[in-house]
């Protein structure tokens, strides 16, 4: 077996340096298609952290309260928020529990605590919905209660999901639905280029294929080597892209991250989508070779 | 050793190769196969190694059915069936070991055994000196002697000559069919197709005549033709 590793090997590279410009060209396709499948992968993936991260929930809305309600009035509007089926869950952030959870979001700015007098903060129930789509509705209901604050303006205080996420989200899941369709695209010009350089290569072999099957070579040991380039030139354009995945990567953390403050990709996910890319490059460079063998290479 | 038995073989549905053909070849025996281009021997070599398949009748090899050999069981087939033709067939950029190599080496088999019957079998067919010559270094009739040679390395029972001299002149002819006689007896046996009439009047051995497709004669100690 190690002697027939070898000669795979070295039929491959052989094959390969014959046909140089087309296996540049479908290395090259093959680690485009991956370089959009690694962004694309990278996008979904912050956009989903980003959404996290800043704590918002697009199915959430917050409903602050007046100062003066009592706990009475309080538990009578909870039990009225509850009845709707819309409704998951109701949670009761009292306003200790709004100054903590300020304090602590602002704790690397001491400044800003400071300047805090007394409890300027609200109380809160954050209403979780079934489906984000009846945040507006559940809103809509509760326009009339007394017990819900209002602002200047005589608005009453309901504070929706941030519009940001919202957008966010939105375009990640456009760009996860157009990657996708550029990715397979890609992936199938990336195959057939693999397989029209494995045509060649068999081109080129046919007097030793011719002979090979007059001495009684089994189909997989003629088939081997032109596996081998296949899953190669796959490889490599994994590779290829998976260097240029993470330069665009530390680019994108340059612009977004910032924003985000937080390590929206972390080294782990990274490691996984490479390893995701260079399984693709091998289906890629398989698929691509099973193609010209089954149409080339019979008894 | 091969049997053919009332074996057919029509190519596109009008073209009659081969046409109700019975023929017993035993063991270690050396046949020539004889008759005009088109006269259906080379369809006799390719249904022997299933290149083609009959499109009636059976066929047996050492007691086989062909028909019951699977398709991937092919290859297994022709290491036990080797193969000579008119025009070579070796391959130009490798040497004279190199191309006698090949056959074990892609047959998967280790260094060791390529090491011991390579030269071994490039002595039987009187290559020796000429191991790391190129085929285009080569006379015709050496050439013909490096195919045998591939063809032979493997021991197969069976070693099927289609027209092997066709491309060479009387004098290098007669060596060919000489080492194939000497191969014949190591045990092997010998098919040789071929419309050479010296060769087969020279060598007296069994000859079967095929014309358009059928078996004419079938003779012992054979000449070409009745009349010469
Ligand atoms: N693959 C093929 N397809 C169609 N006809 C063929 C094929 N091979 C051979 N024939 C025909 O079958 C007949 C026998 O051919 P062949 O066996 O090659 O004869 P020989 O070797 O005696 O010259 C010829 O008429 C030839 O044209
Ligand atoms: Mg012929």
């Amino acid at each position: 077996m190690a002697v027939n590793a070898f000669y795979f090997l070295r039929e491959a590279t052989t094959s390969m340096r014959r046909n140089m410009a087309l296996t540049v060209a479908a290395v090259m396709v093959t680690s485009l298609s991956l370089v959009l499948l690694g962004f694309v992968g990278m996008v979904v993936h912050a956009g989903d952290g980003l959404a996290t991260n800043l704590k918002y929930r697009v199915d959430e809305i917050r409903v602050f309260l007046k100062d003066e309600v009592t706990a009475e009035e309080r538990d009578s509007l909870e039990r009225f928020i509850k009845k709707m089926p819309e409704v998951k869950s109701v949670r009761f952030i009292s306003k200790e529990e709004a100054l903590e959870e300020f304090k602590e979001m602002y704790k690397d700015s001491p400044d800003i605590i400071e300047q805090i007098e007394g409890n300027p903060l609200p109380a809160e129930f954050k209403v979780r919905m079934k489906d984000p789509k009846y945040n507006k509705a559940v809103a809509q209901r509760l326009m009339n209660r007394p017990e819900i604050s209002v602002d200047e303006n005589g608005k009453k205080e309901i504070k929706f999901p941030e519009d940001v996420v919202n957008k966010v989200l939105k375009w990640t899941g456009a760009i996860q639905k157009i990657g996708f369709v550029v990715v397979v695209a890609f992936a199938i010009v990336a195959v057939s280029l693999v397989s029209i350089t494995i045509r060649m290569a068999i081109y080129a072999r046919r007097n030793e294929i011719g002979i090979m099957k007059l001495v009684g070579a089994t189909n997989w040991f003629i088939r081997w080597p032109f596996i081998v380039e296949g899953v190669f030139e796959g490889i490599t354009g994994a590779i290829v892209g998976i260097i240029v995945a993470i330069m665009i990567h530390s680019w994108l953390m340059t612009k977004v991250e910032a924003a985000a403050e937080a390590n929206l990709i972390s080294t782990g996910y990274l490691v996984l989508l490479s390893f995701l890319l260079i399984l693709v490059g091998m289906i890629i460079g398989a698929l691509g070779s099973n193609f010209a063998l089954r149409r080339y290479i019979e008894v | 050793m091969i049997r053919f038995r009332r074996v057919t073989k029509v190519y596109h549905g009008n073209v009659y190769a081969l046409e109700d053909v019975t023929v017993d070849i035993e063991k270690k025996e050396f046949a020539f196969i004889v008759g005009p281009t088109g006269s259906g021997k080379s369809t006799f070599f390719k249904l022997i190694l299933k290149e083609e398949l009959p499109t009636n009748g059976e066929i047996y090899i050492a007691d086989t059915n062909l028909s019951e050999i699977k398709k991937w069981k092919v290859p297994y087939l022709r290491r036990k069936v080797g193969c000579v033709f008119q025009d070579f067939k070796l391959l130009p950029n490798k040497t004279v070991y190199e191309n006698v190599g090949y056959a074990l080496e892609v047959t998967g088999r280790p260094r060791r055994i390529i090491e011991a019957y390579v030269p071994e079998v490039l002595r039987l067919v009187g290559l020796s000196h000429k191991l790391d010559s190129y085929p285009d270094e080569l006379s015709g009739g050496e050439q013909q002697r490096v195919s045998i040679a591939r063809a032979f390395v493997n021991r197969p029972p069976i070693l099927l000559a289609d027209e092997p001299t066709g491309n060479l002149d009387p004098s290098m002819s007669h060596g060919i069919v000489k080492l194939l006689e000497k191969i014949n007896n190591t045990g092997t046996t010998v098919l040789m197709a071929t419309h050479d009439q010296d060769i087969v009047n020279t060598f007296k051995k069994r000859v079967i005549e095929l014309k358009e497709g059928r078996v004419v004669r079938d003779q012992l100690r054979g000449v070409y033709g009745y009349g010469s």
